[in-house]
This record gives C-alpha cells, structure tokens and sequence, in this order.
C-alpha cells in the first residue's frame, strides 16, 4: 500500500457534493489536463469523492466512471455527508500519487498548465504551489475579476483571505500536518494557509493561470456573517498577540515560475 | 494510515475501490504466467466491478468459483476476497496447468503476506472435482475465462456445470464482438431457445457499459438473474449520454436560466466591474455633449479648401477617422464604443439587442 | 566668447520620489545619464536629501509623487517652490497619457511649483489632445535610449531558444484586463505568465510585487509583452516599449480600435486590436516583429539629442556641454 502511495505523479481530487450539472465540465478538463501531463511523462489520475450527493451526482459518476476510468478516472462515494475539510483529507488518504490538485466541482482547470504547478512544488520542495484564477459568472465566455493573484503576505495574519484552495499539494506535507480542521465547515482553506505559514511550511505562487472559479447564486462562500465569525476565531488562535508581521515567516513573498525559479 | 489523520469512513463501492486492491497485488506479486501486460490487461477493471455488483445483489450467500484465474493471473479471486459480503472463494487449479499452479502460489503469497487483509480466504479446488463439488453448493457464482482459445470447450464445461448445480450462474471474462469472436458464438449456441439456458452480454445493459465483456449464462427460470440485471442497469441509467454532450447540455440550461446577472449583483467582485460601467456612462454622456459642441464647431469653420491628408491607400472614411481622432469627436466615439463593448454581455447588452433585433423585425415589417 | 574660455557646464539637479513607485525613480536615473552625456553635472536625490544650492535646471520625476512620498503636502510644495527660485529652469517630467488624472495633477501641480515645462517622456506628440490652454508649457521629449541602453540594444541577439514564456501580462487588475486574459488565454496560449495584483505601489525593496530588475528578468525569458491601458484613452505606454526592447521581445498592445491610432504614430504595428491578436501573434511572425521593432529603434533619436533639442529653448545650452567637456 505504502509503495503505490509514494508514486510519482498527479492526483486530480474533485470533491463533489450535489454538483452533478457542473461535473461534466471539471471532470472534463481534469481529464484533458492529465492527457498533458502524461505527454510530459507524468502518471495521473483524476479522483472524484462524493458526499452522498442526492441529485444525481451518484449516479453520473457511475456512469462516467465506466467510461473514463481507462483515461484515469476513479470515484469515492461516501454514504453520509461531512464537511469539505473532511473531504479533502479523504481526497489525501486516498490519492495514489505524491501530488494533490484539489478542484472544485464547479470549477475548471486550464489542462495546459498544471504541469507548471507540479514542477513548481518538484523544484521548490513547498508544500503548496497555487495561481491565478479567473472569476466568471455562471455561464460567462469572459472573466471579470482575478482571485488568489499575490503571493503570501503577512496582511493575512488581519484577516481577508485571498487565496482559493484550488492549489496543487505535496501530499506528504498535507498528511504530515495534520490535514484540514475537520471541525471547520467554512474558511478551512483559510485556516489551512494559517497553519501552514505560522508551522514554517512555504507556499509559493506561480503566476500563471491555474483555472476558473465560477460563481453560483447560492455558494457558500456568499455567506458573509458567519464568515466573519470564524475569522475572527481564526485570527485570535493565529495571530492573538499581534505580533505575527514582526516575526520570520518562510513564505513570505514567494513567488516562482519553473521556467525563471524564484521572482 | 498516517498517524496524524484519522479517515473512519469507508468508501462505497466504485471501480476505484475494487480495483484497487487488484492492482496492489499485481504490483506485489507480479504473477507470472498469466496475460502479459498489467492487471487491467488480466481482468478489465469495469468487469471486475461488475462481478462484485453482481455478488452484491444476488441474494444468499454466494460463493465465487473462480474458474478463470490461470488467465487472470489470481487476480480474479481477489473481487471475492475482498468482498463486503465475506464471499467464499473456490479458487480452481489445474494441477496439469503451469499457469493455474502459479496463480494458486500467488494468491497463497498473497493471502499470507502481512497487509494484505481480504474479507475472506479462497480456498484451492482441482479442477477434476469440481463438478462434484458445484453440485452441493448453493448459491454458486463460477467465473470463467474465454481468453483460453478453447471455445468449444469452454461451452462443454458451462453446460456441464449448470448441468450439476442448474441454479449456478456462470460469468464468462473477455468476451469479444458478435461475428468476430468464436466464444460468443458458442455460447449462443449453447443457449439456443428451448435449451432452457439464457446467454446475456452485460454491456447490452447500457451505453455506458459497452467497454464491458462480460456475459452471463445461467438457466432460464433462475430466480435472481432478472431482478439483479435489471438493478444493475438502473444503477447505469440516467438522464445523460455522454462527456461533451452533457457539458454542452448543461451549460445551454444554465445560460437559459439567465443567472449571471443576479450572481454578479450579489457578489463582492462585482463591485469594480459595476464601478467601471458606470464611469464608462458617465464619459459617454459627457463625451457625447462635448462632441456634438464640437460638430457644431467644425460644422461651422469647415471649408471646402480644408487641406486633407491624401494618403493613397486609406478610404475617405478611415483619413476622416485619424483626422477627427484627436478631438472630442473621436474620444466620444471611442468611449461609446469602449462601453459597448463593456456592456455586450451584460443584461443592457442583451437589452440593447433585442430591442435593436424589435426594431430591425417592425422596420421590415412595415416595409 | 573665445574657443579656449571655459565655460562651465550646466548643473541639474534631478529628484526623484525613493520610495514611491519604482519607474519615475528610474526615468530621473534615465534622464541623469543622459544630461551627463550631454556634459552636464548632475545631482539626482530625493526631495528630503535635496542640498541648498543652486543649478541650471531642476527635473522632477514625477512632482506628484514626491510630493506624496512622506511628510506634509504644503511644506514638500513650499520646499519645491523654493527649489525654482534657485533654478534657471524647472522642467516636471511626466510619462502619463494626458487625458488621466494622473497627468491632471502633474499639470496642475507644476502649475503651481512654477516649472518652466512639463516633459512628456513619450514616443508620440499628445499636444493635440491637450486642450489649448494647456499646451503651451508641453513639450515631447522623446524616449530614445540612453548610451547604456544603446550598448545593451546592440549585443541582444535574435535567438529565441530560452524564451519559453509565449506571453507577459504584468499590471495592476482591472475587469477589463482580466477579460482580455481571459481571451489570450483561450485564443492565443494558455501558458502566458500573469502577474496582475490590485492596485497598489511598486516599490523598487519590499514590495510583495515585482519590482524592474525581476520584471526584466521575466522579460528576458518571453517573446511577448501585452498589455492594455488601464484607461479608455489612446497612449504609447512608453515604458513598456522601452523595456520590452532591451529585454530581447516584442511588446503589443491590445488596443480597442486600430482607427483611434492617430496619424504619424510610430510602432503603430505593435497595437493590435483584441479581435486580430489570436492571428497576428501566430509563431511565425514573432522573429519579424522583433526584426522590425529594433530597426525602427535604431533610427529614433536618442534621449540626450532630444533633451538638448527641448532644453535649447529654453536656454540651457546642454547641446554644446559634451564638445566643451571633450
């Protein structure tokens, strides 16, 4: 088991729960993006984990999953649903591979580059490479609006999240701290980046494009108040003294692209 | 595990989680003598997953009799080894047979090895008993091989294995095209209408399973057979056909339903993009008085002996642009551009086009 | 005044803003090379470190930021005023397109410092999109190179082996630009680098952005530069021209319309409009494009002839500073 786990290469992990409209589409480009690294000489797989979605997630999953899963797609359902921290750290203990790209299911990767990503993290040995994403309504040919775009800055120790978790991971590192708050059910990226930063791990953006973000009427992230609660919680655990933006940080700043090293 | 984390949830069955244990003993054993290649050469992971279906929704207490693991390199023995349901497992061995007696070893290191932890044991069966052995076994589910090149063969032994236990089922691996392949043939001759058999081919069940090859033979009254295939293609039908198709289906439903402009009102981000449509407004509005100011202007210091740029490939048109282009004229013009352009796929933008498209339909209607 | 006699050199003094956004700190070190071509003695300092002396001219790059560099707005302005009072000539430098804001204040504050001019470090006159009023104190200094930059022009080959960046877009977010990623990344290549942080200061040290030395470092490693103008208007962002020519590539700007170009505009093949960009960046023509923007460069006037030329009417004799030097 061990031996399989330490194997080279990109697991695509896609936590899906009642999504099943947007699948096509983030499933879709996950696929393609695995046909470009397999021509770079990487193995990969494309893992969808389902939260005992109800409206028919299930069931095209199973279908796609007997089509696809010569072209590397692999599918976990869950009987109960938890939270998308749990769901990550399933994606984690179940990957095949050292590298975790986590997208969401409503989201889309540029299949193009995220070999970019992964030789970042070969290059950097960071436990997290992310990049640009661009923002788009729901059905929109063009973006509007750019997110996760600066590298890590001690600002984030004051709260306002900038950077999405659609990002590519060193599952070792993930595993070896600890994984997502699983007693989070918002801002655990945030907390994750948090956690990272203040136990000396790097994050490293490349800036290049990593994939779409698309907003839907009813997301989560909408929620403005209860965000806000658990910020503040989030900063006090983090950041209690105030004193993190005088103290060292290892991530500070970075920003790499594997064609330039460090800029 | 790692020790840091703690998953106690237990995935549901998918080609992913039965297939996986197969892989990881083909990694560890390497099973000579079988199909050359890796596992899913040996056994097709979709079959694989259709076999565990399959033991999952027969009722009782079946046992796997797997007939097929010389070709499968053991690997077939794996899906009732590692079956929630604590299948029994016949793992058939030809004493005669290099193949077969190094599949038994393998699956003998396997089940030994620390780590490997099946729900269940399997237990060798000679091939010489097992007509006898099938015929006090109930709930019998014998799994074979058609990659043997024997067809006739392997149709004499079906038909005698229903023969000694008539409520077996038989699932026949590596099933290839009607007309090209000499097993499916003999299959179909072996259940001829009135010969009180059924042969099926599973990836007739659905679309989506036509990379299965798969088929079944069992007796015609078998009580099961009916309900478990039909469960098994509504666990395949749904509202979709294919990848590409489905995006693109969606993806109209979701412009239909014309969300976008409520998504990006209620959205933080859509403040910058508002903000700059509105300045883009009000530049146009000012841009548009200053220029008519200035066509008044012009209109009443323009000469017909104004020199005019000749430049001998540019239209009147375009010469008039780059003449009118640093002035108030051509910054409005712009502006008013460089807002439509902002605007287009926005809902005004769309407004602005059907009432454009209203207009155009009453001007050729009154025509 | 016979030939022997010497005559001393003009002296200017250059400010610059330190620790505001890093190009008006490097267009005061372009300018202070060049007026030391000239034979000039140059001081290139900040507002706070200015000494109490006198000089021939003064140049400030840019009046709006160092007057928000730190400390009081009235007093910088005070301290500036009394600069012009020690100076033959103030000359404010502005790299902006005229019709913004930005240059609204460069105008209007320099209205109010006395400067003499407002150069317009540019590749194009802008005067006739200046309203009347205003055109009298604007003069185009064009933005020729350096002799460093010369030197640096003539030793970049045209192999293009190490570019293995398609594309750079490096500038501050607006909905516009990000649309026009959104395109170059469908229709042209999706592996452009794209570095495009909100609005905010570009420091040349501890800024979390990219500062010139890593901006050109990109550069070095990418055939194209694009870009689009924050703003509705049309403007050679000059910077990004001149960056792009001595970092080995090709600058294009994304333009709305190629009807807004006005006549007589050089480089005008290097502004495409958004529609044709997928067609005119095909491979193919990338080794042309180059070809032609550095012949055409080559044939501009460099920066210090053009400071001589606008300098000379207003009586500052830097023309004949490098023959008396000599």
């Amino acid at each position: 088991m061990e031996a399989m786990r330490a194997k080279a290469g990109v697991t695509i992990a896609i936590p899906n729960w009642n999504h099943e409209v947007f699948l096509p589409r983030s499933i879709g480009s996950a696929l393609r993006a695995l046909e470009f690294l397999r021509a770079e000489g990487w193995a990969g797989e494309v893992l969808v984990i389902d939260e005992a979605s109800r409206d028919g997630s299930s069931t095209l999953l199973r279908q796609l999953e007997a089509l696809y899963f010569k072209d590397g797609l692999r599918c976990l359902s869950f009987g109960s649903t938890e939270n998308i921290a749990t769901t990550r750290n399933a994606a984690a203990e179940h990957a095949r591979y050292r590298y975790l790209a986590f997208v969401d299911a409503d989201n889309e990767l540029i299949p193009e580059n995220l070999s970019l990503f992964v030789r970042t993290l070969e290059q950097t040995r960071a436990a997290v490479a992310y990049g640009n994403l661009l923002l788009r309504s729901t059905t929109a040919d063009y973006a509007h609006f750019m997110h996760s775009c600066e590298v890590i800055q001690k600002r984030l120790f004051r709260g306002g999240n900038y950077v999405d978790m659609c990002s590519v991971w060193d599952r070792f590192q993930l595993l070896d701290s600890g994984g997502f708050d699983s007693s989070l059910s918002f801002l655990e990226d945030f907390e994750m980046w948090l956690h990272l930063a203040t136990n000396g791990r790097k994050i490293v953006f490349v800036p290049a494009i990593l994939g779409y973000y698309y907003l839907l009427p009813t997301s989560s992230s909408t929620d403005r108040s209860r965000q806000d609660a658990v910020e503040s919680r989030l900063l006090r655990v983090f950041n209690q003294a105030k004193v993190r933006e005088l103290l060292p940080l290892n991530t500070h700043h970075l920003r790499y692209h594997p064609e330039l090293g460090y800029v | 595990m790692n020790s840091t984390m703690t998953e106690r949830r237990r995935p549901l069955p998918s080609i992913a989680t039965v297939y996986r244990p197969i892989e990881e003993y083909w990694e560890q054993s390497r099973p000579v003598g079988s199909l050359d290649g890796g596992p899913t050469e040996a056994l097709n992971p979709l079959d694989a997953f259709l076999v565990h279906r399959l033991l999952e929704l027969v009722p009782g207490h079946p046992v796997l009799i797997d007939a097929a693991n010389a070709l499968t390199g053991g690997a077939s023995s794996l899906i009732g080894m590692h079956h929630p349901r604590a299948v029994d497992v016949w793992a058939v061995v030809d004493a005669e047979s290099l193949p077969s007696r190094r599949s038994l070893e393998s699956l003998q290191r396997y089940s030994g090895r620390r780590g490997a932890t099946p729900s269940s044991s399997f237990r060798p069966v000679d091939r010489s008993d097992l007509l006898d052995d099938l015929a006090g076994q109930a709930g019998a589910i014998v799994l074979a091989d058609a990659r043997g090149g024997d067809a006739a063969g392997l149709a004499v032994d079906i038909g005698r294995w229903l023969d000694a236990r008539p409520d077996a089922l038989v699932l026949v691996l590596g099933l290839g095209r009607v007309g090209n392949c000499p097993a499916v043939s003999s299959m179909m001759s072996l259940c001829l209408p009135g010969s009180g058999r059924r042969f099926r081919l599973l990836r007739e069940l659905s679309e989506v399973l036509m990379g299965s090859s798969l088929g079944m033979v069992a007796g015609d009254d078998h009580p099961d057979v009916d309900v478990a295939l039909m469960r098994l293609e509504q666990l395949y039908t749904g509202n979709y056909r294919y990848l590409d198709l489905l995006w693109r289906a969606n993806h109209a439903a979701l412009r239909e339903a014309r969300i976008d402009a409520d998504v990006l009102r209620g959205h933080l981000t859509f403040g910058a993009i508002s903000e700059e449509i509105e300045g883009l407004k009000c530049a146009v509005r000012e841009a548009n008085e200053r220029a008519e100011r200035a066509e008044r202007a012009t209109r009443a210091n323009w000469t017909s002996s104004a020199p005019v740029e000749a430049t001998a490939s540019a239209s009147p048109l375009t010469r008039l642009r780059r003449r009118l282009s640093p002035t108030p004229v051509g910054s409005a013009w712009r502006l008013a551009k460089h807002a439509r352009v902002k605007l287009a796929p926005t809902p005004v933008g769309r407004a602005y086009r059907l009432s454009k498209r209203v207009a155009l339909a009453c001007v050729a209607r009154g025509r | 005044m016979h030939p022997d006699s010497k005559v001393a050199s003009p002296r200017a003094l250059i400010l610059i803003p330190g620790s505001m956004n890093y190009f008006y700190n490097q267009s005061g070190r372009r300018i202070a090379e060049a007026l030391g071509a000239l034979g000039c003695g140059i001081e290139l300092t900040t507002l706070d470190a200015c000494p109490a002396e006198g000089y021939d001219l003064c140049v400030l790059s840019n009046i709006s930021e160092i007057l928000h560099s730190g400390g009081d707005f009235e007093q910088r302005m005070a301290r500036i005023i009394d600069i012009r009072a020690r100076c033959r000539v103030m000359m404010s430098l502005g790299i902006d397109c005229v019709s913004t804001e930005w240059y609204h204040r460069i105008r209007d504050y320099s209205a109010r410092a006395g400067a003499d001019l407002i150069a317009d470090l540019g590749l194009f006159d802008q005067s006739p999109f200046l309203e009347p009023q205003h055109r009298a104190r604007y003069r185009l200094v064009f933005s020729g190179l350096t002799p460093s930059e010369a030197r640096v022009l003539e030793l970049l080959d045209e192999d293009d082996a190490g570019r293995t960046i398609p594309w750079a877009f490096v500038g501050s977010s607006t909905p516009h630009r990000v649309a026009l990623i959104d395109h170059l990344v469908q229709t042209v290549d999706p592996r452009g680098f794209v570095y495009m942080p909100p609005p905010s200061l570009c420091t040349e040290k501890g800024s979390p952005h990219l500062n010139q030395q890593q901006f050109e470092r990109v550069l070095a490693r990418t055939r194209y530069q694009i870009w689009c103008s924050g703003h509705s208007y049309f403007y050679m962002e000059t910077e990004r021209f001149r960056t792009s020519l001595l970092t080995g590539g090709v600058p294009i700007k994304i333009i709305e319309s190629r009807a807004e170009i006005p006549a007589s505009v050089p480089l005008d093949y290097l502004m495409i409009e958004r529609a044709e960009v997928a067609q005119r960046l095909a491979s193919h023509t990338y080794a042309r494009l180059l070809r032609r923007f550095r012949d055409d460069w080559r044939r501009f006037p460099m920066l210090h002839q053009e400071l001589a030329r606008v300098l000379g009417e207003f009586g500052i004799d830097a023309g004949n500073a490098a023959s008396r030097a000599a």
